[in-house]
């Protein structure tokens, strides 16, 4: 016979061959080993199977997420909470962030690069109180989830509701509930740029916060926004000027009226109140609330809390000479007028384009350009006011960045184009920034 | 994912395994050489393709690499045995007539390697993240204790002849001293191109590449155009002489050095499979051939599937580092699909070393390797001029002369494996010893 | 044991001492050296753990002068002058009254056959017994069956006329690489004691050479808190090599200039089978990393391993409670399962396979074959 292994010619009965040292006897079959390569198809099934069928991250609750998640791929669903926010340098946005709450705890997700070039062509973008289903790769020390891809978040926008400037202005807190979605129509009437972002007033009334975010990825372009009459998306947020602090008891006005000496002294806060009286001369105003009245001591600014205003008030609870009253003049004591604003989503609707038109009638909210020349002007320390005379006629010009004007000297001729407001019931042509608006003067 | 999204994948690991198969064949050639290579060539095409598909090409080539190199390593090295003390294995089945037999054996273990991979890795995520963030901070005296291993492991080769202690001591430590020799010249390489390489500075992320050719491939290819060949015929079994359990004990010892290898930074297959061979007593030739095939499909793979193992994302080897320059593993399902063309591959591979052996052994006692040698050696030259230019070459020839000094003083080749081992793990324990050359 | 079981015991050992040092000086001062300021301090215990094969195999072998030698080649085979050889050597340590050693060197073929032969002592009928054996291949050993010599060529014995003492009663194979040698003692009164390769196990593996070294931590790192613990790591990796090494059958001499002979071992396990070595080593990984958690755990609170029964025990316990019950857990969930599993599942295969366990003198002669071949792979 021969050798199995070498192949040489060894006597029959033997069970080692003499030249290479095999086995005859105990041996495995190549074939054998052939179906076991052959049986890797079934793993290579199973993972196509698997592949194909998505491999599904399961939810994880943020309350879980602990030290051995750390660059783990995870999977999150919740509301975004608050709005979005993002990181620029002088060419683009480099990191667009937003925090994630699913009930359990909070996470913020961050957004690099060609992610988030995807994501505005995608229209994909978060939008506070939507509900978010989101896949990342969780950082521990950071406690946030970075989105390597866009099609792993799915973006939920609840309904939103209609509401008018009129309901929602002076609200009170319990009326709406943060987050709750709703869309306003108006005219932006005015525009303050901060670093979060844009408040825009919309009719005089109403403040709608266009996010930094939104500007700087082009999705909402509020010089479009500014010549229109809108119909304003978003989310409600109730803001308090103040966050409220532990030192203050929040009290109820009749409870502290009817227990005035287990108050005495102590420092209180009253939520919602509304002015009925003021008197400038001992820095008073009056406010009633849930049935009662009191008066509020503010030692600075009481001129800006005119009657019918609803305010916040933190003070201490004291008697002076005789009268219960509250005293606001302690560093960390507060009268603010809190209100219900509008935090815009990345859309908007158009509702009815307007033109700027060339000595139009000083209509409310129409858009008119004017050409005359400056016959008085007062800088401040932000805004500029002008007056002008043109059609034989003068007008009055406010200007709420003073950056928009240069050159300015009386007699020179200016061309004015922007938006005409009531202004203590005279007409006034506004004149906002970062919206087509200008001035411009002719030297 | 779409039927055609995974055919298109499961075509892209083939056509990757094809060109990595092909490559294999040429001894001295290392795929991650190739892969740099074509790395260089997507970045130019990257809007063209799925970085996925690039991704599974890329795999393929790799996988095949760890199962075809097996035909190289077999048929065309030197069986030269003047020079050597001892024969290692798979040398002494080709002088048998058994090249096939050893072929299959290696074929074996590389298969069991990749059963290790797609089947247990995945069921010991937890432990393996587990124990990663539990040794992350100790590295620097883990490695180091593999170096130490290695210096200290090394017995002395010797025949016990000799006329008086010192004439022994100097026989016996004559390899081991080539071994320390090998390892110190090797470790201040690696300290150099490590901390200032000459090579000019847009080739220089291709750094490690010459010394790494010169210490592996040129040095082998030398000894095989200086050494005589003599192969005899080759038979072709349909049986192999072995037991279930030998390959079962040289599978589990490789798989296990190769996931050691693959799962620390640093340490190499080579490395890795040797501690492996210690820590199961492994005995006999055949469990060393099947761990030798299982190690290696275990450290260069198993590198990848740690890549992409959803809660580890360990970025090891040289393929791990180049697909992270332009793709960042995220999903389950990429890990699927990763895990998916692994086995593809791995079957194809494993049939293309099968019968590319059989054709070989055929005809190897006709062919004379020196030709082929000669060949590879053009190409490898020319490669590592056109990816590191003339200083590249320079830094070759030198990490060739240190290679050798193993090769002709029979001391083990391991110790090349210093030019990254000892860099890596001196900047881990932060012991600046680069001051001593004036690198900075 | 293999090389590579010793050195993980060392640094078994030295993760040990390095949680115990930790506790002991508080402050976390040991855990920070290692863990901010990456002392190596643990590679000691790995060093100093497989140190004593070192010294063995390294130096003490080529300092053993030989009296006779033994060199045959493949073409000149001569059992009687192996056995004579020997048998004039235990005479002649007897009637001089000194040690005589005899090396019997390989004989090699090519570079990977080598020529077998053995030798046996038969000290009840006082007699040396040399069997020329096969060809053999390389390291597996495997025989070239029409290699063997006719046996009344292949065998030779030698008769002696001293008291021989032989306490390793094994037969010695000699085949690959250097060859083993014997030393014989006189004793007195006619008796004269063999040892094989007597360079080995002497000197190098004693509890002495441990204390010996022990100081080469203050050398190190001075009197400080570190240097202490150089100094425990270094003695305990020492002497972990000598307490595995005893549960073999060869065992070592403890307490060389005090004691000259080796102490027999426990006879628990040979020294180079498969599974004591993997199941030395698993337990060996597996409590290297749960004392590198316990120290990560000393230095930033962040337990990974998180053991059940520490829940049972409430927030409040102290880090020694914390560390012991802890530990207690880990052993009896993850080290003695798999490892009794794996034993029951070997000791079935055997049962059902009918392999016997080896006899005491197969053993010894197995681990004689170990101990010259196993530490030169």
């Amino acid at each position: 016979m021969k050798c199995p292994s070498c192949g040489r010619e060894i006597p029959d009965d033997s069970e080692i061959c003499p030249y290479c040292t095999a086995s005859i006897k105990h041996r495995v079959k190549i074939r054998t080993i052939y179906v076991i390569a052959i049986s890797l198809v079934i793993l290579v099934a199973s993972y196509g199977v698997l592949a194909y069928y998505g491999g599904e991250v399961p939810i994880t609750k943020i309350k879980d997420l602990g030290l051995t998640d750390n660059y783990n791929f995870i999977r999150l669903h919740g509301k975004v909470d608050g709005y979005p926010w993002v990181y620029e340098n002088d060419y683009q946005v480099t990191s667009f962030r937003f925090k994630l709450n699913d009930g359990t705890g909070s996470v913020t997700i961050k957004v690099y690069g060609d992610v988030i070039k995807r994501m505005v062509e995608e229209h994909k973008i978060p939008a506070m109180g939507d509900t978010v289903d989101i896949k990342g790769t969780y950082m521990y020390s950071s406690n946030s989830l970075i989105l390597n891809n866009i099609d792993y978040i799915e973006i939920e926008k609840p309904e939103h509701k209609g509401v008018k400037i009129d309901d929602i202005f002076n609200a009170a807190p319990w009326e709406y509930k943060n987050g709750d979605k709703v869309f306003v129509n108006g005219n932006i009437t005015s525009v303050r740029e901060f670093s979060f972002g844009f408040i825009c007033t919309i009719d005089e009334k109403f403040d709608v916060l266009i996010p930094r975010a939104y500007y700087s990825l082009h999705i909402l372009n509020i010089s479009e926004m500014g010549s229109a009459y809108l119909q304003f998306y978003g989310a409600l947020e109730f803001y308090q000027p103040v966050a409220p602090s532990d030192t203050y008891k929040v009290v109820n006005l009749p409870d502290l009226l009817s227990n005035t000496e287990n108050y005495n002294g102590s420092y209180v806060r009253i939520t919602w109140a509304k002015v009925t009286d003021r008197n400038i001369l001992n820095n008073t105003i009056t406010v009633y609330s849930n049935g009662s009245y009191i008066p509020v001591y503010v030692r600075n600014g009481v001129k800006y809390y005119a009657p019918g205003d609803y305010v916040e008030i933190q003070g201490r609870f004291i008697n002076y000479k005789g009268n219960w009253e509250i005293s606001v003049s302690h560093t960390n004591d507060f009268v603010t007028e809190p209100r219900w604003e509008l935090i815009e989503d990345p859309t908007y609707k158009v509702l009815d384009k307007k033109e700027y038109v060339p000595n139009g009638p000083m209509k409310e909210f129409s858009l008119v350009e004017i050409k005359g020349t400056i016959v008085d002007y007062r800088i401040f320390s932000y805004s500029v006011s002008l007056t002008i005379w043109a059609n034989n006629q003068s007008y009055m010009v406010y200007v709420e960045n003073k950056a928009m004007v240069k050159n300015m000297d009386y007699g020179n001729s200016v061309v004015i184009k922007g938006i005409v407001t009531l202004y203590n019931g005279q007409p006034e042509i506004k004149v906002r920034p970062f919206t087509n608006d200008v001035v411009e003067v002719e030297v | 994912m779409t039927i055609g999204y995974l055919l298109m994948a499961i075509a892209f690991v083939l056509i990757g395994s094809l060109i990595g198969s092909a490559l294999s064949m040429l001894p001295g050639l290392h795929v991650y050489n190739v892969i740099g290579f074509f790395l260089l060539f997507y970045f130019t095409a990257s809007f063209v393709l799925d970085p996925m598909f690039m991704v599974l090409m890329l795999i393929g080539m790799l996988v095949s690499y760890a199962f075809v190199f097996t035909i190289p390593s077999i048929y065309f090295s030197a069986p030269d045995d003047s020079t050597m003390f001892v024969l290692m294995p798979s040398l002494r089945y080709l002088k048998e007539g058994r090249g096939h037999e050893a072929v299959v054996l290696i074929a074996t273990g590389a298969l069991t390697g990749l059963f290790a991979i797609v089947l247990f890795v995945p069921l010991f995520m937890g432990p393996l993240s587990i124990v990663w963030d539990i040794v992350s901070t100790h590295l620097h005296w883990i490695i180091g204790a593999v170096i130490a291993y290695m210096l200290l492991s090394e017995f002395p080769k010797d025949f016990g002849r000799h006329k008086n202690p010192l004439h022994g001591l100097k026989e016996g430590w004559k390899t081991i001293m080539a071994g320390y020799l090998t390892f110190f010249l090797s470790s201040i390489l690696g300290l150099i191109t490590f901390n200032k390489t000459i090579v000019p500075a847009n080739h220089a992320f291709q750094s490690l590449m010459a010394p790494l050719i010169g210490l592996f491939a040129t040095s082998s290819i030398i000894l095989n155009l200086i050494s005589k060949y003599e192969i005899p015929e080759q038979n072709i079994p349909k049986s192999i002489d072995s037991t279930p359990q030998e390959i079962l004990h040289g599978a589990v010892a490789g798989s296990s050095g190769g996931l050691f290898a693959a799962f620390l930074p640093a340490v190499t297959a080579g490395v890795g499979g040797y501690m492996a061979s210690h820590a199961f007593a492994q005995k006999g030739d055949k469990s060393f051939l099947v761990s030798m095939g299982a190690s290696r499909v275990v450290y260069y793979v198993g590198a990848i599937a740690l890549f992409f193992l959803p809660v580890l994302h360990l970025r090891r080897g040289a393929l791990a580092m180049g697909i992270n320059l332009f793709f960042t593993p995220e999903s389950v399902q990429q890990f699927y699909l990763v895990d998916m063309g692994i086995a593809i591959a791995g079957i194809f591979a494993f049939f293309v070393v099968i019968y590319a052996s059989k054709f070989l052994a055929k005809r190897i006692y006709k062919i004379n390797p020196k030709a082929l040698n000669l060949i590879v050696l053009g190409i490898v030259v020319a490669l590592v001029y056109f990816m590191t230019s003339w200083q590249g070459l320079i830094i070759m020839s030198v990490a060739t002369a240190i290679g050798l000094i193993p090769v002709l003083f029979n001391s083990r080749r391991s110790h090349c494996l210093a030019v990254i081992l000892v860099p890596i793990w001196l900047n881990m324990s932060g012991i600046a010893l680069g001051g001593f050359f004036g690198l900075w | 044991m293999k090389g590579f079981a010793h050195f993980l015991a060392g640094l078994t050992t030295a993760t040990f001492v390095v949680v115990i040092a930790n506790m002991y000086y508080g402050n976390n001062i040991i855990a920070n050296e290692i863990v901010v300021h990456k002392a190596l301090i643990i590679i000691l215990g790995g060093i100093f753990g497989i140190l004593p094969d070192t010294i063995d195999f390294r130096f003490a072998k080529y300092l053993q002068k030989h009296d006779y030698e033994v060199d045959m080649d493949e073409w000149n085979l001569n059992p009687q002058l192996v056995a004579t050889t020997l048998a004039k050597a235990i005479d002649q340590a007897n009637e001089e009254n000194r040690e005589v050693n005899v090396m019997l060197h390989t004989i090699k073929i090519s570079s990977d056959q080598w020529r077998q032969y053995s030798v046996q002592f038969d000290t009840k009928n006082k007699k040396v017994i040399c069997e020329i054996g096969p060809i053999i291949s390389g390291f597996e050993k495997r025989p070239y069956i029409t290699s063997y010599l006719p046996p009344e060529k292949a065998h030779a014995e030698a008769s002696f006329k001293a008291d021989l003492e032989y306490n390793y009663d094994a037969v010695t194979h000699v085949d690959i690489l250097s060859g083993p040698d014997f030393s014989f003692f006189p004793e007195g009164n006619n008796k004269v004691r063999a040892d094989f390769i007597p360079w080995h196990r002497r000197w190098g593996h004693s509890v002495t050479m441990g204390i010996m070294f022990a100081p080469i931590g203050f050398m190190l790192f001075g009197f400080t808190p570190l240097g202490w613990t150089a100094f425990w790591i270094i003695m305990l990796g020492y002497w972990s090599h000598i307490l595995t090494d005893h549960f073999g059958l060869m065992g070592s001499n403890m307490f060389p200039p005090f004691t000259t002979k080796r102490v027999p071992g426990f006879k628990v396990t040979r020294s180079m089978s498969t599974l004591a070595n993997v199941y030395t080593n698993y337990l060996d990984i597996l409590l290297i990393t749960f004392n590198v958690n316990a120290l990560n755990y000393a230095l930033s609170g962040k337990d990974y391993l998180s053991m059940q029964w520490l829940s049972y025990f409430g927030e409040n316990i102290s880090y020694v409670e914390w560390y012991l019950i802890g530990i207690m857990n880990y052993i009896v969930y993850y080290i003695i399962p798999p490892i009794l599993a794996s034993y029951l599942i070997v000791a079935w295969i055997r049962k059902r396979k009918g392999v016997k366990e080896l006899s005491e003198k197969e053993a010894r002669t197995a681990e004689q074959l170990e101990e010259l071949g196993g530490a030169n792979v």
